[in-house]
């Protein structure tokens, strides 16, 4: 007997598939992976803590890897700065042949602990003890910008999968009671989601946060600015899956559902809101970048992750100033990191939305 | 002869279209004894599917109950709480419904949706519900459970949905199962061989069957008794051999016409 395929596919491996198959999502997707997962790593891949600073190495352009030294030598290495001081006592940087640091993978520095879990030296690179390396340079008081991204990606990142998942999970659950009981409970919780969505997301976001005490410990302010998020977010969505909700329960297997005795929350969680997967997730996708900006636009007015740790908001608000910018525009690093970030998830969602249209014909676009 | 299982007493429901009341069902009687197979034939908008919904309690709020009872095992259901009810559909009381495409939600797989049914009643292991699940679809006739369970519902032919479907009402154990029209969308071979099934599992799993057709032939093969129902009332009602053989009422005698029998 000829065996046919074993296992049927869902509909979200069949979206999965057609979403591999468009480069842009499919490169947007490995570009975002690979993000995560520098975030993730982020201790070992940088070779300085985010608070390690050396004042000699204020504003230091990025340094170049070399290849090949003066004498024909090869190996891995950077070249040291010697810096002189120009009419307005700015460190002018010239590169010094005379100090060569060779590059060392595997290297003993600061510790930090490895996955949260074991205590841990070693970085993926770096130098000895007698020079620095900054890939991308450094910032007014000498600390490493590549360290301090990849440790501000872990902020920047995650901030917006956790409110995303928080005010989603509200948004679903409302919209979906909303919407399957109907009637008084609909009309309460729909007149609360207009509540929060009258009053403008930025002015909201700034008067929650100015409502709490100023002094917090960082991971308390990360807290604060999800949990500031998922209440301004969960609204909009509640009420289209209100809508959902209310056409989906005069479906027959909701009928059926219920003559089988299967309790309301069952019926709501199984055979209701699945069917706004398709909607939520493409709403998930285009709505993470606008958690990920909101997070950089509070820490850029200094309202969100404090000194000395490290955003992609907080970076950027170094950049503030003109001068800055001109004296050194390597500290406009991160604000490049979050558009990459912005503009992959939004490609993905695109991405989503066509492969989770039965209405979508390859070619068309 | 013992209780009877369904008895439903003098039941009148309308609805409520617009300004005016019009009445679906009135004085409606109708008992289901034991593992009897108990049939409802009627012109479609006689009220039959009205009848079904009605003692599983899914009516609509723009229908209302004026008066009568429903007795389910002496217990009125048309009193009892919301969760009563839920306990006691599926578990007590299955229920087909005409269209099986339609009744089987389309992003979950055959055996999930049967597993929930065993989820929301009789709580088994893992394991033990997959092996259970396997049973209750080979019991329905089909031959490859384990291929039916990872299917989804339009990967099957209406037949096998129908089985499918069947399989899904009586998964809890109920003593009651209403099929409402089960096979007016099959072809006659599979009509055949659905009303085969209903009449082993009747005698495998000592239920009752309330079989709601237009279909005379279905009726005169399957069932012990019948009753007919024209504009909402039952205008004859008695053993089926009687009622199809010597008809009194002239609708039923029309209907017996239209049959060429």
């Amino acid at each position: 007997m000829i065996k046919t395929q074993e296992k049927s596919l869902s509909p979200f491996s069949l979206a999965l598939r057609k979403v591999k198959r468009n480069r842009m999502a499919a490169l947007c997707g490995m570009t975002l992976i690979g993000l995560y997962a520098a975030a993730i790593f982020a201790d070992f891949l940088s070779p300085y803590s985010f608070r390690n600073e050396d004042r000699g190495y204020s504003y230091c352009p990025p340094m170049q890897i070399h290849l090949v030294d003066e004498d024909g030598q090869w190996g891995l290495f950077v070249y040291g700065y010697r810096f002189t001081f120009d009419e307005f006592h700015r460190r002018v940087y010239q590169v010094d042949k005379a100090q060569k640091y060779p590059l060392r993978f595997f290297i003993k520095g600061d510790e930090y602990k490895f996955l949260g879990i074991s205590l841990s030296r070693f970085h993926l690179f770096g130098v000895g003890p007698e020079g620095r390396i900054h890939l991308w340079g450094a910032d007014s008081r000498g600390r490493d910008l590549f360290s301090r991204i990849l440790y501000g990606s872990r902020v920047s990142l995650s901030i917006g999968l956790v409110a995303v998942f928080i005010s989603f999970s509200i948004g679903l659950l409302v919209g979906g009671v909303a919407g399957y009981y109907g009637g008084t409970i609909d009309n309460l919780l729909m007149r609360l989601c207009e509540m929060v969505m009258i009053v403008p997301g930025f002015y909201l976001m700034l008067a929650l946060r100015a409502a709490f005490p100023e002094n917090l410990s960082s991971l308390q302010i990360y807290m604060l600015i999800v949990v500031i998020f998922s209440f301004i977010g969960w609204a909009s969505l509640a009420r289209i899956i209100r809508g959902m909700s209310i056409s989906l329960k005069e479906r027959e297997y909701v009928w059926a559902a219920k003559a089988l005795g299967l309790s309301d929350g069952a019926i709501i969680i199984k055979h209701i809101l699945p069917h706004t997967l398709s909607y939520s997730m493409i709403a998930i996708m285009l709505s993470i970048p606008g958690y990920i900006l909101g997070e950089s636009a509070l820490s850029l007015l200094g309202l969100g992750i404090q000194d000395p740790y490290a955003s992609w908001g907080n970076l950027l608000s170094e950049a503030m100033g003109i001068l800055h910018i001109q004296f050194a525009p390597w500290i406009l690093l991160p604000g490049f990191f979050i558009f990459l970030t912005v503009m992959c998830f939004n490609v993905m969602g695109d991405a989503l939305r066509d492969a989770l249209d039965p209405m979508f014909k390859e070619g068309k676009l | 002869m013992s209780e009877p299982l369904l008895s439903i007493r003098d039941l009148t429901i309308s609805i409520q279209e617009e300004s005016q009341k019009r009445i679906l069902l009135e004085g409606f009687d109708l008992t289901v004894m034991p593992l009897q197979i108990v049939a409802l034939v009627g012109l479609s908008g006689s009220g039959k599917t009205t009848v079904a919904l009605s003692v599983m309690r899914l009516l609509s709020e723009a229908f209302s109950v004026e008066k009568g009872k429903i007795l389910f095992k002496n217990e009125n259901l048309l009193e009892q709480e919301p969760e009563r009810m839920r306990q006691l559909r599926g578990k007590e009381i299955g229920i087909v419904f005409q269209e099986p495409l339609n009744a089987f939600n389309p992003v979950f797989s055959i055996g999930f949706q049967i597993g929930e049914v065993l989820k929301a009643h009789i709580p088994l292991p893992s394991r033990a519900a997959e092996n259970r699940i396997h049973q209750l679809i080979e019991m329905v006739g089909i031959r490859e459970p384990k291929r039916i369970a990872h299917s989804y519902p339009h990967q099957l032919s209406g037949g096998l949905r129908q089985r499918a479907m069947i399989a899904q009402a009586i998964a809890a154990g109920p003593s009651l199962l209403i099929a409402d029209e089960p096979t007016s969308n099959l072809d006659v071979t599979l009509q055949a061989h659905i009303m085969e099934l209903f009449q082993q599992l009747k005698e495998r799993l000592k239920i009752s069957l309330l079989l709601i057709t237009h279909d005379l032939g279905m009726v005169g093969h399957l069932a012990d008794e019948v009753g007919i129902l024209l504009g909402g009332r039952i205008v004859e009602s008695g053993p089926t051999r009687e009622v199809l053989y010597n008809p009194q009422h002239a609708f039923t005698r029309e209907l017996m016409e239209a049959l060429g029998t």
